[in-house]
């Protein structure tokens, strides 16, 4: 037994060795660590814990398998004992050897989410796990990513979940092809489920804080997902795309162009509600979105879509008052108000013209429209509140801030494609990808399903008639 | 005659079944506006007026009745007797003629067997001529005797007869004249540019271009194709005259072209294309009210461009052609008005404004309000300084978020499709239930908790608004 | 080892030290990383005094974060029995309703009279502080006129007519002939940027350069 925990502590050899000297190390204690049962693994040896002779950010991979045996072996209970151990790992952990052994490692990663997730705690697993993913490779899809955020929605922890969608993903762990390979291996793969599950959550996360913007971005990546069917998943995050147009924009945003026919044809058939209340919406009549709302309260109910649509009734007012900017130079509280833009029927004094000043007052913190505003009488009983819409909607300095920082994205965004196209540019799967999509556009069967403009990547949307599309697409075309 | 209480019974019927009541008088004399027409169009013209018109109800369906006894129009005279015993009865009584009724009824049955019976016999003999002829007769006995549907079934069969142009042409304009009456303008647009399309010699040309053009007017003018209207009554060559009276007289090209043009039209355009026009003139010259209407306009004096139309809004109403375009006619020249009126200013005070369209600052601000939502104006309402002022366009900032916006679209757009990119590298694409590839057996020693996944739905269910 | 570390540091003395003397996001991060402790200890007569100090620290130091969303999300967290009975938290949650419904008069309310810590107390006068200079930068912003009742209810100045004067004399705030204030343009923070139009347009146009030639070639 000693001989064993020797064997642990003495790998790696040394701190600084080369990646393939590490690496055959890894094999080594691996093959190990996979021949000693479970059960010899899982006890104390001699009155002491192992796991407090062994350093979680050295010996990870043997802190890794004994703490999945005393999990595997353990009673009800193992977990109470042990949950402040997998902290510590989750924390400290050595990626590149845990990255050899996923499939153990997930299974820890389950132990610790259901244990979390049944004590009604989701909470204490939130920021173990959000360490963990910025322990590996962040921008590479894991299984992490999508369990990381349901954890964060049950917890309520939008914050943490907003640090880690707030990272762009730019790669994705590739799925094996053949079935018998997938068959041998133990590892658990990861489906197209889980990316769209974790571009649903993303979304919902930034609908949480309120960032419309990166909401669509996310929805819009589950909508316009590529295949040959269309998942419920990319329905439901249609349905949420909609509304958060309107708080976005005071429109329905537009389906993506390169969104895949089948996915459009169910959008189009499933969504219909969701189209009338955006129009009602659109169209800027108060007694009409009443109306319209009334009629949609079960939809929205059924959908988990009622605290978003709430929230559209709110936003409405805001929008029309955007758009008195268009009409007026100046206008009263009082002549807003009479306007009967409150839509969400919470009575009280919401709509009068003091609730209007107060809105507005928090539309010009927000910076959603450039206005200000002026009382006309010391004493408020006399006094007349006039909005006077600015015609410069922004400030130069903020237009140039902006630049910069979308400059900024952008260099990211062509870096993070040229090292995306050295690394895949000609891999191997990517090639067996193209002969695997050649076959089937050939076949009769599939003909029918296989979208049709996969090979065909002038998509996009939102750009004027002359499209620069080209240029990201050179890029890619390198690669065929 | 007015105050008859039957009259009032059936205008307030007619007016809760949404008909448009003209309670004014317009500025014509009945008899004299009625006698420059000709044919059919008096009893579509005037009974249309009585229909409309309390005052001239009565007056209009005793003329009609006059004016039928003269056709062989049966279902006319009883249509018009009919209207005249709810709105009269007395008169209707001295006004019933049953033995006309008897005399022409028969008379119109033998007719029609007789032109029926020609027409076969012209078939049997197979001359061409004969058949077209034949059947021109049967079409002008059916029109006379108010069979617009039979009439122009016949006129639409001359067709496979003809064997000259001229032939096609007379066809045409026989179908035209019909179609009219029936407000069936498709079919006049079609015939209409079927015979722009034929030779013909000056002579023609010069009879058949003003009937034409009106033709094509009232077309678009039915369309509320304004622009286009005005222009084919503004190309109507003064010839027109009384040639087709039965459809339309000079004066009404005049009212019409020039209501069209006004709601259509720039200033400057109003010069060169109404006032300046030579031979527009001609038309003008018999509408002087128009003419002043249209001049005001130009010149700038909205309100009595404006007040001189209001006077002659009761005219139009009972105009069978133009009755239902007023509305929107003076809504657009009003507008325009008011568009043009702002052009030189870039700050005008809503009372000055309020003063030149002869109105109050509430209602006009209520109208700027609608225009300038239709994109109409381009200007906003300074309510607290009671201003209308033109919106300033800041070029340089338009640019700086043209740019920011272009920027982003280029971010988003690329980040999307890197991702479709890997989904797709990856293997990652949306599957059908069938396709069992990505549905990984997961196996004995990973099943133990694989719920987490494709279920959007529990973490949701904790999705609530706050408070 | 980290959460051993943790329940070291989860007591009352370590979160007191943390609210006077470090930055709110600093705070922010700390806390959060307390939260499974926070979490996982049952709210009893012995743990109501940390639990109440801990979660009311966590708040007002999101509060100047100016993230009410997650003060929002976090006041979720909380069990509801121990934010309806405890009295801290109880402050502390009517201060997040009325911050998020923007009633002015009510937050200062709420600020000044409700029964705070001493371990809380540094974070609630910091936070009057920064509200009511925040709020006085906003109104600059939105107000060209303002009677001077709106404004002290805006700036927590009820019936302290002496104390708004000198609060908005020192911001440049003038009283015309007709009685009411008008709001001078506040300080913005320029970041280091030229703010002449010929510096900016200098910038864009580099910037402009540079987006047109990513986006095109």
């Amino acid at each position: 037994m000693d001989k064993l925990i020797d064997n642990f502590l003495s790998f790696p050899s040394s701190p600084n060795i080369s990646e393939s000297e590490l690496h055959k190390q890894i094999q080594n204690h691996l093959s190990l660590l996979n021949r000693t049962p479970a059960a010899t693994l899982a006890y104390q040896h001699a009155g002491t814990d192992v796991l407090t002779l062994l350093d979680p950010s050295v010996n990870s991979l043997a802190y890794l398998y004994v703490l999945v045996a005393r999990l595997d072996l353990g009673q009800k209970g193992t977990m109470e004992v042990t949950w402040r151990q997998i902290v510590t790992f989750l924390e400290t952990f050595n990626p590149k050897q845990v990255r050899c052994a996923q499939d153990i490692f997930r299974r820890l990663v389950d132990f610790f989410f259901s244990f979390a997730t049944e004590s009604g705690k989701p909470i204490i697993a939130v920021r173990p796990i959000k360490k963990a993913i910025l322990r590996f490779n962040p921008t590479k899809f894991s299984f992490l990513h999508p369990l990381f955020l349901r954890l964060c929605l049950e917890a309520k922890c939008y914050r943490d979940a907003a640090a880690i969608a707030d990272i762009d993903l730019v790669e994705f762990p590739c799925v094996t092809t053949s079935k018998a390979a997938a068959e041998n291996s133990r590892i658990r793969e990861i489906t197209y489920q889980d990316v769209l599950t974790y571009f649903l959550y993303a979304g919902m996360t930034y609908m949480g804080i309120k960032e419309w913007r990166r909401a669509a971005d996310y929805l819009t990546y589950a909508i316009a997902a590529p295949g040959s069917a269309c998942s419920q998943i990319q329905i439901d995050a249609y349905k949420k795309y909609i509304l958060v147009g309107l708080l976005l924009d005071g429109k329905s945003l537009p389906i993506p162009r390169s969104t895949t026919s089948v996915a459009n044809r169910a959008y189009k058939a499933l969504s219909k509600p969701y189209d009338s209340f955006a129009s009602a919406f659109k169209a800027g009549n108060p007694e009409l979105l009443r109306t319209e709302v009334t009629q949609l309260v079960d939809v929205f109910r059924q959908d988990n879509n009622t605290g978003l649509a709430i929230q559209c009734l709110e936003a409405f007012r805001r929008m029309q008052i955007i758009a008195l900017r268009d009409t007026y130079v100046t206008l009263s509280t009082e002549e807003i108000s009479k306007k009967d833009l409150e839509v969400t029927g919470r009575g009280g004094d919401m709509g009068g013209k003091e609730d209007t000043e107060a809105v507005i007052l928090g539309m010009i913190e927000r910076e959603e429209i450039s206005a200000s505003l002026s009382h006309s009488h010391p004493n408020p009983e006399q006094s007349q509140t006039t909005v006077h819409f600015h015609n410069n909607p922004v400030d130069e300095s903020c237009n140039l801030a902006a630049l910069q920082v979308e400059l900024r994205r952008i260099m990211t965004l062509n870096k993070q494609m040229k090292t995306i196209n050295k690394k895949y540019g000609m891999s191997r799967e990517f090639i067996q990808y193209m002969v695997k999509v050649a076959k089937m556009s050939g076949s009769s069967v599939l003909a029918g399903m296989a979208e049709p403009d996969l090979m065909d990547f002038d998509y996009g949307f939102g750009w004027a008639e002359d499209e620069p599309e080209e240029a990201i697409m050179q890029d890619f075309e390198d690669d065929m | 005659m007015v105050g008859n209480s039957s009259v009032d019974v059936y205008f307030a019927q007619a007016r809760s079944d949404g008909v448009l009541v003209v309670n004014g008088l317009p500025k014509f004399d009945l008899d004299t506006y009625i006698s420059g027409y000709a044919g059919r169009t008096q009893i579509d013209r005037l009974i249309h007026i009585s229909t409309h018109s309390p005052p001239l109800a009565i007056e209009g369906l005793k003329l009609a009745l006059k004016l039928l006894k003269q056709t062989q129009d049966v279902p006319r005279f009883r249509l018009a007797w009919d209207l005249l015993r709810k709105l009269s009865p007395e008169d209707a009584d001295v006004a019933q003629d049953d033995a006309w009724i008897e005399k022409t009824s028969r008379r119109v049955a033998s007719d029609t067997e007789r032109i029926e019976a020609d027409l076969k016999s012209y078939k049997h003999n197979l001359i061409k001529e004969s058949i077209r002829i034949g059947h021109e007769d049967l079409g002008n006995h059916l029109y006379a005797s108010g069979d617009l549907v039979g009439a122009f079934k016949y006129y639409s069969r001359m067709r496979d007869f003809c064997t000259a142009p001229k032939h096609i042409v007379d066809m045409s304009m026989q179908a035209i004249k019909v179609c009219i009456e029936q407000g069936n303008y498709m079919t006049v647009q079609s015939h209409v540019v079927k015979i722009r399309n034929l030779t013909r010699g000056p002579d023609e040309e010069e009879l058949l271009r003003p009937k034409l053009c009106v033709a094509m007017g009232l077309t678009q003018l039915a369309a509320g194709d304004f622009r286009a209207a005005a222009r084919s009554f503004l190309d109507c060559p003064p010839t027109l005259l009384n040639t087709y009276n039965e459809v339309i007289t000079a004066n009404d090209v005049a009212t019409y072209g020039g209501l069209c043009a006004l709601a259509s039209m720039e200033r400057t355009q109003l010069k060169t294309e109404v006032l300046d026009n030579v031979e527009f003139r001609n038309f003008l010259e018999l509408e002087p009210r128009m003419r002043k209407a249209i001049t005001f306009f130009h010149t700038a004096k909205y309100s009595n461009c404006l007040s001189i139309l209001e006077d002659s809004r009761n005219d139009f109403l009972l105009d069978i052609h133009l009755h239902r375009h007023v509305n929107r006619l003076f809504e657009l020249i009003r507008s325009k008005g008011i568009v043009q009126y702002f052009i030189p200013f870039s700050c005008v005070t809503l009372s000055s404004m309020a003063q030149a369209f002869a109105t109050d600052e509430r209602t006009l601000e209520k109208e700027l309000v609608v225009m300038i939502g239709k994109g109409a104006l381009d200007a906003r309402i300074d309510t607290k300084n009671r201003l209308l002022t033109a919106k300033e366009t800041n070029l340089r900032a338009a640019v700086h978020r043209e740019t920011l916006a272009v920027a982003q679209n280029y971010e988003r757009l690329a980040r999307m499709k890197l991702m479709r990119m890997n989904m797709v590298r990856s293997g990652l694409e949306v599957r059908g239930a069938k396709a069992p590839a990505g549905q990984v057996n997961t196996g004995i020693v990973h099943g133990q908790n694989s719920s987490w996944t494709g279920n959007s739905q529990r973490a949701e269910r904790n999705w609530r608004e706050f408070m | 080892m980290s959460s051993e570390r943790g329940v070291q540091k989860f007591s009352l003395a370590y979160l007191s030290n943390l609210a006077s003397s470090d930055t709110p996001s600093t705070i922010v991060e700390t806390l959060a990383d307390l939260e499974t402790e926070a979490a996982l200890t049952p709210f009893s007569s012995d743990s109501a005094i940390l639990l109440s100090n801990f979660y009311s620290i966590y708040f007002f130091a999101l509060f100047l974060c100016d993230d009410l969303n997650e003060a929002r999300f976090l006041s979720k967290r909380i069990p509801v029995l121990a934010l309806q009975s405890d009295p801290l938290l109880i402050s502390t949650y009517t201060l997040l309703r009325f911050l998020y419904t923007r009633n002015y008069a009510e937050t200062y309310t709420v600020i000044d009279s409700a029964p705070w810590s001493e371990h809380v107390s540094p974070l609630v006068v910091r936070f009057k502080d920064y509200y009511r200079q925040k709020t006085a930068v906003l109104l600059s912003k939105a107000y060209s006129s303002i009677s001077p009742v709106h404004a002290a209810v805006y700036l927590g100045f009820k019936g302290d007519e002496t104390g708004l004067q000198e609060y908005v004399a020192v911001r440049g705030w003038l009283l015309d002939e007709s009685g009411l204030l008008k709001p001078a343009p506040a300080e913005v923070e320029e970041g280091g940027m030229d703010t002449d139009a010929e510096g900016n347009d200098m910038r864009i146009a580099i910037l402009s350069g540079l987006i047109t030639h990513l986006t095109e070639v």
